[in-house]
């Protein structure tokens, strides 16, 4: 589903990507842990089209199509989501309205006809129970107000809305509470199947036990330095990156 | 012998020269006399150009030095689009100064008279004689001296008692280089509760010159909301001032919404004569292109506990330009005065201007003042937010103004009116 081959990507001048390769089949859960400043994030931001970021090499093909050339709206209708490490809020536009406008530019780009009122507030329902979202919080402004652990419920509650085939979690369990992690794992796993995919980018091993990733991929200075199965999360958790840090550098030696 | 004075002194504007012949007679003995020391005022003015302070940003060079000319009446207007939908209103239509009496429709009674100016001189006489003239100042503004001097009507409108319904006054300008004047006068009785919108249009694309003055008066108790629509083509010219005076435990709003116009500069200014007044003056524009929008308000507090909020909004495309001006007085007497200003503006291109101002000149000791001036661009981050979720930029934009645009427009108490105001603004909107 999705093909990264050798994709580096730089910001204000500065190379944060040296050379990903990555391969993520449909209906696998790919975990990408690493250390700080590795590049975690920006690999989420540059497969979601964040413009802040220039693309300086390689090329990323989903579904046979060149991602890199879409708009991250083309890329969203596609069928690419992002859920965010800091969802932003935004007084004034509601959720609802916005969620619906979503649906509705997809529909249109897909040449389909737009949602009805009452499958909307049907479907909103139905995912709002999902991640055990508060029917009072789905009729704000987009997270205004919002805890922690509310912007990340809400984040997989549009996801859940929005029904992509590749799920990229930008260190989705940052800042949540063991409860809240246990409800956005769960709200993940409830979309899980053989023809989606997702992208778990997370810095610490707690997440990887309720959402269990088919593979692990160590992340280190821009490039994919590890690559392993459920274990390897483990063995992260016990020894740290260090390890990691010492096999590069004797590697480069 | 105002008439000598007149004669004699060279026309220094080409406005002026172009519009000799055109001044306004007298419907009474007083409203004569006002004539005549407007006619005084006018002489004695001049337009102002950038020394001014007042009139800093917003250039009347090319008012001044232009021709325009009074226009006939014209019967057959199609205003319709801006009729909100489903309201039923007192409605009164004036087209080039001339009460188009198709759409009009004239009340007299107890509790409300809707008429043109020029009935009510004679026939609500004392009334009349007692407010018109007594609050606009035509010794230092030059416009306010050239809408007296000069062909003006309008609406007068009196209101007692709690209205059934609205009153829609809308003044058209039409043609080539019309100057059209619309003047009204706006009574709100003791305890009375009314809702008024006021529209101000153009129709056709010719270079016309809107030249408003409005006095309203809302006597003790009295609560007055007014909505205000300014719609006019890229070309032509719009000046309106609004004086009000309100009395004790009285209440005003006026929402001002600038949907199209080359060049606008709005005036508003408030006396608050008595105790307990409550005044809201909130405004919304979104210019394009050239645009030029110039909102100046005056609040003055002149006695103690009186409340006064200001919020004004802007959102400025392309190489479009505006001017925000909020003065507060707080006199010496007005203790436990609260006055709250705002101006806040978004910039989509790098090419719009916004000058912002707020000046508040406290006397009194004991008041709680603040004012606020934001101009600055689109949080990037919402903006990605919503694309990456499959807005695209035009719509996730358009989403972000418009709540944006929402701390303004819920201001309005009339839900019909709040949905034209959308459209027009909808229909405006695109993307840079």
């Amino acid at each position: 589903m999705l093909s990264i081959k050798n994709l580096s990507a730089s910001i204000e001048g500065k190379e944060i990507l040296k050379g990903i390769n990555l391969e993520v089949n449909a209906g696998e859960v790919h975990a990408i842990m690493g250390p700080n400043g590795s590049g975690k994030s920006t690999l989420a931001s540059v497969l979601a089209g964040k413009e802040d970021y220039e693309v300086t090499a390689g090329s990323v093909a989903f579904n046979g199509k060149d991602l890199l050339g879409m708009s991250p709206d083309a890329r969203a209708h596609e069928g690419v989501f992002l859920a965010f490490q800091y969802p932003v809020e935004i007084p004034g536009v509601s959720n609802m309205n916005f969620l619906k406008a979503a649906i509705n530019e997809k529909r249109e780009a897909k040449g389909e006809e737009p949602i009805s009122a009452k499958d909307f507030l049907q479907l909103v329902k139905e995912k709002a129970k999902l991640v055990e979202l508060d029917k009072k919080l789905t009729n704000r402004s987009v997270n205004e107000g919002f805890s922690g652990g509310e912007k990340k419920r809400n984040e997989i509650f549009q996801m859940a809305v929005l029904d992509p085939i590749l799920g990229i979690l930008d260190e989705t369990d940052s800042g949540l509470d063991i409860d809240a992690l246990r409800v956005v794992a769960n709200g993940v796993n409830q979309l899980r199947g053989k023809d989606k995919s997702f992208i778990v980018v997370t810095h610490y091993q707690r997440l990887l036990d309720y959402i269990v990733p088919d593979f692990v991929h160590v992340l280190f200075d821009g490039k994919i330095v590890k690559t392993g199965g459920k274990e390897l999360a483990l063995e992260l958790e016990e020894r740290g990156y260090d390890w990691i840090k010492a096999e590069q550098d004797s590697v480069s030696a | 012998m105002f008439m000598d004075i007149i004669q004699t002194s060279e026309k220094k504007y080409k406005l002026l020269q172009s519009l000799e012949g055109g001044e306004q007679q007298a419907w009474n003995k007083p409203h004569g006399k006002l004539l005549e020391r407007a006619a005084v005022h006018l002489d004695q003015l001049e337009f102002p150009g950038r020394k001014s302070e007042y009139w800093k940003y917003t250039r009347t060079n090319l008012i001044a030095n232009n021709p325009f000319e009074f226009a006939s009446e014209e019967l057959s207007v199609d205003f319709s689009a801006y009729l909100p939908k489903n309201l039923d209103c007192h409605t009164m239509v004036f087209v080039n100064g001339f009460l188009n009496a198709k759409h009009s429709t004239i009340t007299r009674n107890e509790q409300l008279s809707v008429a043109s100016l020029e009935y009510a001189a004679e026939s609500e006489k004392e009334k009349f004689n007692t407010y018109f003239g007594r609050t606009l100042n035509t010794k230092d503004h030059i416009f306010s001296a050239l809408n007296t001097n000069y062909r003006h009507n309008g609406a007068y409108v009196r209101i007692k008692g709690v209205l059934d319904k609205p009153v829609h006054i809308i003044h058209i300008t039409s043609g080539e280089t019309t100057i059209n004047q619309p003047r009204n006068l706006v009574i709100a009785e003791r305890s009375s509760e009314a809702k008024m919108i006021f529209s101000y249009l153009s129709l056709g694309s010719g270079k016309t010159f809107t030249n408003g003055a409005t006095e309203i008066f809302v006597e003790e108790n009295a609560n007055l909301s007014i909505q205000k629509l300014q719609d006019f083509n890229s070309r032509s010219f719009q000046q309106i001032t609004e004086e009000v005076e309100q009395a004790s435990n009285s209440t005003f709003t006026l929402n001002t919404f600038h949907i199209n116009g080359g060049w606008a500069r709005n005036n508003v200014n408030c006396a608050l004569k008595g105790e307990n007044i409550t005044s809201n003056l909130n405004g919304l524009y979104q210019p394009q292109g050239s645009e030029h929008v110039d909102n100046h308000t005056v609040i003055d507090h002149l006695k103690p506990n009186c409340l006064s909020n200001e919020l004004y909004k802007g959102v400025l495309n392309d190489k479009s330009t505006g001017v925000f001006n909020g003065k507060v007085f707080v006199r010496p007497d007005a203790q436990k005065t609260n006055a709250f200003q705002s101006n806040a503006n978004i910039l989509l291109s790098d090419f719009a201007t916004m000058n912002s101002k707020p000046e508040l000149e406290i006397y009194a000791d004991d008041v709680k003042c603040s004012h606020g001036s934001t101009t600055g661009q689109f949080d990037e981050d919402a903006v990605f937010y919503l694309r990456a979720r499959g807005l695209s930029e035009t719509s996730a934009k358009k989403l972000l103004v418009k709540a944006f645009a929402a701390g303004v427009l819920d201001q309005i108490n009339i839900p019909q009116f709040r949905e034209l105001v959308e459209d027009l603004y909808d229909k405006k909107f695109r993307m840079y």
